[in-house]
């Protein structure tokens, strides 16, 4: 199969408010990139939840949802992969662990006996992208997601959590 | 509102009519939950995005439908949201139905 052409642009850049209405800008954006890109229905809509809960991380947790500290976002485009980079002014304690920790399934039995609904946003990144990336120091966090242009459907085997720095495309 | 409640003989039938179930619409769909009465089902028709904040929205009628020891039913769910909802096990709780199949609850 004969490679996609690259876009003559290679990435786009978006800052909001940290403000939860906010997020929908963004994963709207995602959703225009994907299908731009060609990605199938499936991998719009994996690529939009992706997006949305890494944002939302960035709100909620990285700048408290405090309206007046931005979270940027940028969409890095190559010829194979697509990178959504979010990045808030949070840090977290123990970045090089956090993603390694999260299961690889969820025990919903335990989590409804202890009435806990929330936390599954980083269970459904790794489920939904091709790899991801965390860096966290004083100065804030940025969170990068990869998802591969060509990709069999449902296919997570090849999920990698790189804990290196990126190799940007 | 962007939830419409019809209340029928010991079953509740919400219409979540937000095109998203997120962070944002998340607390008025969990406010819902002391006006479910006997079972519940959930309309999905007119939603076109689910995340996280939305599904911890749905566990919140979850558990509060197990306290009761009724049962909460979703219907009109589309393929990816149906995967989503696999991925975080939820299908044990909230099983996905046919309106038409459950005709006969609404009707007991």
């Amino acid at each position: 199969m004969a490679k996609k052409q690259a876009p003559e642009f290679n990435d786009i850049e978006i800052n909001i408010p940290s403000d939860l209405v906010f997020e929908r800008v963004v994963r709207e954006s995602a959703v225009v990139v994907a299908k731009h890109l060609g990605f199938s229905e499936e991998r719009v809509a994996d690529l939009q939840l992706a997006v949305s809960e890494a944002v939302t991380n960035a709100i909620e947790h990285g700048n408290n949802c405090d309206v007046s500290i931005k979270v940027g976002v940028k969409f890095f485009i190559s010829s194979d992969q697509l990178a959504v980079q979010v990045t808030d002014k949070g840090k977290w304690d123990a970045s090089s662990t956090a993603l390694n920790d999260v299961p690889l399934e969820l025990d919903m039995e335990d989590r409804l006996e202890q009435d806990l609904t929330r936390g599954m946003g980083m269970f459904l990144i790794q489920k939904l992208v091709d790899n991801v990336e965390l860096r966290s120091n004083e100065e804030g966090t940025e969170f990068t997601m990869w998802f591969n242009i060509e990709r069999g459907p449902n296919n997570i085997s090849n999920l990698n959590i790189a804990m290196k720095g990126p190799d940007f495309l | 509102m962007a939830l419409k409640i019809d209340q029928g003989n010991d079953v509740t039938i919400i219409h979540i009519q937000n095109d998203s179930v997120d962070a944002v619409s998340a607390r008025e769909i969990a406010g819902v939950s002391d006006q479910m009465q006997g079972n519940t089902i959930l309309d999905f028709g007119s939603v076109l995005f689910i995340n996280s904040a939305g599904i911890s929205a749905l566990l919140k009628l979850v558990i509060e439908a197990r306290k009761r020891g009724r049962k909460l039913y979703a219907v009109n769910v589309t393929a990816h949201h149906r995967k989503v909802f696999e991925m975080v096990d939820m299908l044990r709780y909230m099983p996905i139905a046919k309106m038409e199949d459950l005709l006969p609850l609404i009707k007991a």
